[in-house]
């Protein structure tokens, strides 16, 4: 049986202005490699697992 | 996000899931030295200003399709069925909420028409990433109009992040890494949630106020990085004192024994070598610590250059009565070479006394060291002092709360 999402997720961090349901923002961002302006958009298409994350 | 690499292995490879990775820190090559250790493959993007505003990362979410979350925060202990539910598809949903794209994109690289600090300090931002290396300068330049009258932590969050990065590069000013940090205190002041301004400061200031050593993995991903046969990602700035050290309960400081300082008798100087101070956070309670940054150079233009056959150089702090400085004395180490003109970088630790007051302290700091005068052929000892301020402020956020 296929689990709900709600039991799938954990808290967020409070004031993240960022839920289920919401498309998420088209960010233009240079990408690390080399630079060359990117759109989240670019990997609309199929399922994306998105990181936010520093190295510390 | 390691957990997550391994737990999503086979719908990557099937095409069934892709990962993104934005990276939200100053400097992206760490994280790419970090991808490489970890040996993660997916794409990158460096958001370096926090433009979603996030109050703390990591954040993990899911997205269909359409680009709309559907999972956010996934549990990992439930990865398993995690990736069933990615599987299985999703219900499409006709209208999602729309969250405005924060500005700014390459749109902003024009310069703004209007005297409104908001869209100078979205300019500013375009700037620093898009404009390259040479549009450091007109970045500062307009984060200094984005901060102009009653500006809002996240214009001077941005503003400390452009000092930064200009400090980075070749085009920076003696000042550039004090006033980051300033801009930055100011950002956590107007918004003390906010765990993404925090780390940043955290990242540099004392280990008082540290949660944890933030780049102390890098040394062993580089060896892990060497064996493997590839060369380590280079780090245009290498990560030096805080950023390495352990957080600290205050207790576990060790009495040494110091060497006196530097004869007064010793010429002073006070024009061949450059010195910067930063003092981590700008402004202190009573009570908490500050870390001191102090970089000492040749002077550029000169002919000045260090001479390393005396051994390593000293430095020395002489605190006010009732606080504690550590260390109060460090050696400053010197390249094999019997000529050298790099940066020497000096960190120590500062707490404030209880009963200290409001306003600026000023202290001084004594250095030794050897240099070398092209010109004139002359190699000569020489002392400097270094005044320290610490700004006490009893209405500041302290960084370790």
């Amino acid at each position: 049986m296929l689990a709900d999402a709600q039991s799938l997720q954990s808290q967020a961090p409070p004031g993240l202005g960022l839920g289920p349901g919401d498309r998420f923002p088209d960010l233009e961002l240079p990408a690390v490699e080399d630079g060359t302006a990117r759109r989240v958009s670019e990997w609309h298409g199929r399922p994306l697992m998105l990181h936010l994350f520093a190295s510390w | 996000v390691p957990g997550w690499h391994d737990a999503t292995s086979q719908l990557r490879e099937s095409g069934e899931l892709d990962t993104l990775g934005v990276v939200i820190e100053q400097h992206p090559d760490r994280a790419r030295l970090f991808m490489q250790w970890k040996q993660f493959e997916w794409p990158l993007l460096w958001d370096p200003f926090n433009l979603l505003e996030l109050p703390a990362v990591p954040i993990t979410m899911i997205l269909d399709g359409e680009g709309v979350i559907r999972l956010l925060q996934p549990k990992l202990d439930r990865a398993g069925d995690v990736m069933e539910f990615v599987r299985n598809g999703f219900e499409p949903i006709e209208t999602p909420n729309v969250v405005p794209s924060p500005v700014p994109d390459r749109s902003v690289l024009v310069p703004p028409s209007v005297d409104d600090p908001d869209v100078w300090s979205d300019h500013a931002v375009a700037l620093a990433l898009w404009g390259g290396p040479d549009r450091m300068d007109d970045a500062v330049a307009a984060s200094t109009r984005g901060t102009a009258g009653d500006s809002d932590g996240r214009s001077w969050f941005r503003r400390g992040v452009i000092l930064r990065m200009r400090h980075d590069s070749k085009h920076r000013q003696g000042s550039d890494f004090a006033e980051a940090t300033d801009s930055w205190t100011r950002a956590l002041d107007a918004d003390p949630a906010n765990y993404v301004w925090r780390r940043r400061l955290q990242q540099y200031g004392p280990r008082l106020a540290k949660p944890y050593a933030f780049y102390d993995w890098i040394p062993l991903a580089r060896d892990e990085i060497s064996d493997r046969g590839e060369s380590p990602v280079p780090l245009a700035a290498e990560p030096e004192g805080a950023e390495f050290s352990e957080p600290s309960s205050g207790e576990d400081r060790v009495a040494t024994e110091s060497p006196a300082p530097p004869d007064p008798r010793i010429v002073e100087d006070t024009t061949w070598i450059e010195t910067t101070v930063n003092v981590v956070p700008s402004r202190v309670r009573p009570a908490d610590a500050v870390r001191v940054h102090v970089d000492l150079r040749p002077g550029d233009g000169t002919e000045i250059h260090w001479n390393n056959e005396t051994g390593p150089g000293g430095f020395w702090v002489e605190p006010p009565a009732g606080w504690a400085v550590d260390p109060e004395f460090q050696e400053i180490e010197v390249p094999p070479e019997a000529t050298s003109d790099e940066r020497r970088h000096i960190e120590f630790e500062v707490r404030v006394p209880a009963s200290a007051s409001t306003g600026p302290h000023r202290f001084e700091a004594q250095t030794l060291y050897a240099v070398c005068d092209d010109e004139t052929g002359v190699c000569m000892i020489r002392r400097r002092s270094i005044p320290i301020t610490v700004l006490i402020d009893g209405t500041v956020v302290g960084l370790g709360d």
